[in-house]
C-alpha cells in the first residue's frame, strides 16, 4: 500500500492527540483537516492496527490472540473512550477481515474507532526501543517495501524468520 | 467359426499348442498359503485365541523397545511418539500468542511515552531526493554566478551534495537523541 503523505501527515496529528486524550485539539484537527483527510485517515489506521497485531503474535492472528490483544490495548494509558469489545470487532473483522468500517460500527464510529483503537494498540504494543511514532514509521515503510515487493519473496522470508528465531532460541 | 466366437467368449486367449505358457496354478503361488506364512498365521491365532499370551507378548516387546530407547533417552532424546508436534496441537490453538503478553508496556511507561512529542515521518527516498536536489540547486546558482569554474560543477556538485547528506544525518540522529524536545 503506498503512503499518501499528506494523509499520513494528518493522521499523526491525530493520533498524537487520541494517545494524549487531548479530545479538543483532535476534534480541532479533525476540522482542519476536513473530510476527505479523514476518510483517507481511516485505511491508514486499518492498516498499522492490522500490522500491530500481526507483529504481537508473531503469526496470522488467532481469535484468541485477537481477544487478548484487544483486552490490553484497551487497558492502555490513552484512557480513550474504547471497549475491548469494539477494538476486537475493529481488528477481526474490519482491519483483519473483510468487512467496511461502516458495515460494522455506526456512523458515529467511522473515524474515532479507527483512531483510537490505534492509537491504543501503538502506545501498548510499540517495541521498547522505539517511541511510538517511530513504530508508525516503521509500519509505513514495511508497507511501502511490500507495495514494491514480489509476493514470491514471502516463502524466502518466511524461512529467513523460522532461520533467525531458531537461532535465537539456541542463544 | 461357431469354436472361433467361443474361444472369445471364454476369456482365454492364452495360446493352445507347444508354446503356450505353462497353467498357473494359482492356490500355489498365494503368497499367504506357503509355510512362513502359515507359522505367522498360527502365532495370531494364539494371540487371538490366548489372553495371557497376548499380554506376555505386548510386554516383551515393550521391553525391548525400551531397552533401545533407554540409553538415548538418558542423553535427553525423546520417543519418536514423544516428539513434540511441529503444529501447535487442537487444545493450544485457543490459547493466545505468548508474545502478546511480553509486548505489552507497563503503564507507567505508557503515560511517560505520551509526554513525548511526536514526530513526522520522512520516507528515506524522499529524504535522499531532497538532499541531491538541494546539492544540484546549490552548484547550479554557484556556477551561474561565476563563483566556481563550469568545469568544476561536477566536482561541486558531488560535494555539496556529500556536505548537506551529512548535515541532514547529523541533525536527524540530534533529533533522534534529543527526542524530548519539541521540533519546533
Amino acid at each position: 500500500m503506498a503512503i499518501d503523505r499528506k494523509a499520513e501527515q494528518a493522521t499523526r496529528t491525530m493520533l498524537g492527540h487520541a494517545m494524549r486524550n487531548e479530545l479538543d485539539d483532535l476534534a480541532e484537527a479533525m476540522r482542519t483537516a476536513g473530510n476527505d483527510a479523514l476518510l483517507r485517515a481511516i485505511p491508514l489506521c486499518l492498516l498499522a492496527s492490522a500490522y500491530i497485531a500481526i507483529d504481537v503474535s508473531d503469526r496470522w492472528p488467532t481469535d484468541a490472540d485477537l481477544h487478548d490483544i484487544a483486552k490490553r490495548a484497551a487497558r492502555s494509558a490513552t484512557e480513550l473512550d474504547i471497549s475491548e469489545e469494539e477494538i476486537y470487532e475493529y481488528l477481526s473483522r474490519v482491519a483483519l477481515g473483510a468487512e467496511k468500517v461502516d458495515d460494522v460500527f455506526s456512523a458515529e464510529g467511522i473515524v474515532p474507532i479507527p483512531l483510537y483503537a490505534t492509537a491504543n494498540l501503538l502506545l501498548t504494543f510499540r517495541p521498547r526501543d522505539k517511541h511510538w511514532w517511530e513504530y508508525l514509521n516503521q509500519i509505513w515503510d514495511a508497507a511501502e517495501t511490500a507495495e514494491h515487493t514480489s509476493l514470491t519473496v514471502l516463502p524466502a522470508l518466511m524461512l529467513r524468520a523460522r532461520r533467525e528465531s531458531a537461532a535465537q532460541e539456541g542463544e | 467359426m461357431r469354436e472361433l466366437h467361443s474361444w472369445h467368449e471364454r476369456g482365454d486367449h492364452a495360446r493352445h499348442g507347444r508354446d503356450a505358457p505353462a497353467p498357473v496354478d494359482n492356490a500355489a503361488a498365494r503368497v499367504h498359503d506357503s509355510p512362513k506364512h502359515a507359522a505367522h498365521d498360527a502365532l495370531k491365532r494364539k494371540m487371538a485365541s490366548d489372553p495371557e499370551a497376548r499380554k506376555a507378548e505386548v510386554l516383551r516387546y515393550r521391553t525391548l523397545v525400551d531397552a533401545a530407547y533407554e540409553p538415548k533417552h538418558a542423553a535427553g532424546h525423546l520417543k519418536p511418539q514423544e516428539k513434540q508436534p511441529e503444529h501447535a496441537p487442537p487444545e493450544a490453538r485457543d490459547k493466545p500468542a505468548s508474545k502478546i503478553a511480553a509486548r505489552e508496556d507497563r503503564l507507567e511507561s505508557q503515560q511517560e511515552e505520551r509526554r513525548k512529542p511526536q514526530r513526522s515521518w520522512m520516507p528515506r527516498a524522499d529524504m535522499v531526493q531532497a538532499v541531491s536536489n538541494i546539492g544540484m540547486l546549490a552548484t547550479a546558482l554557484a556556477v551561474a554566478l561565476g563563483d566556481v569554474p563550469a568545469k568544476w560543477d561536477a566536482v561541486a556538485a558531488s560535494g555539496v551534495t556529500a556536505v548537506v547528506s551529512n548535515i541532514a544525518w547529523a541533525n536527524r540522529r540530534w533529533k533522534e537523541k534529543h527526542g524530548d524536545r519539541s521540533e519546533g
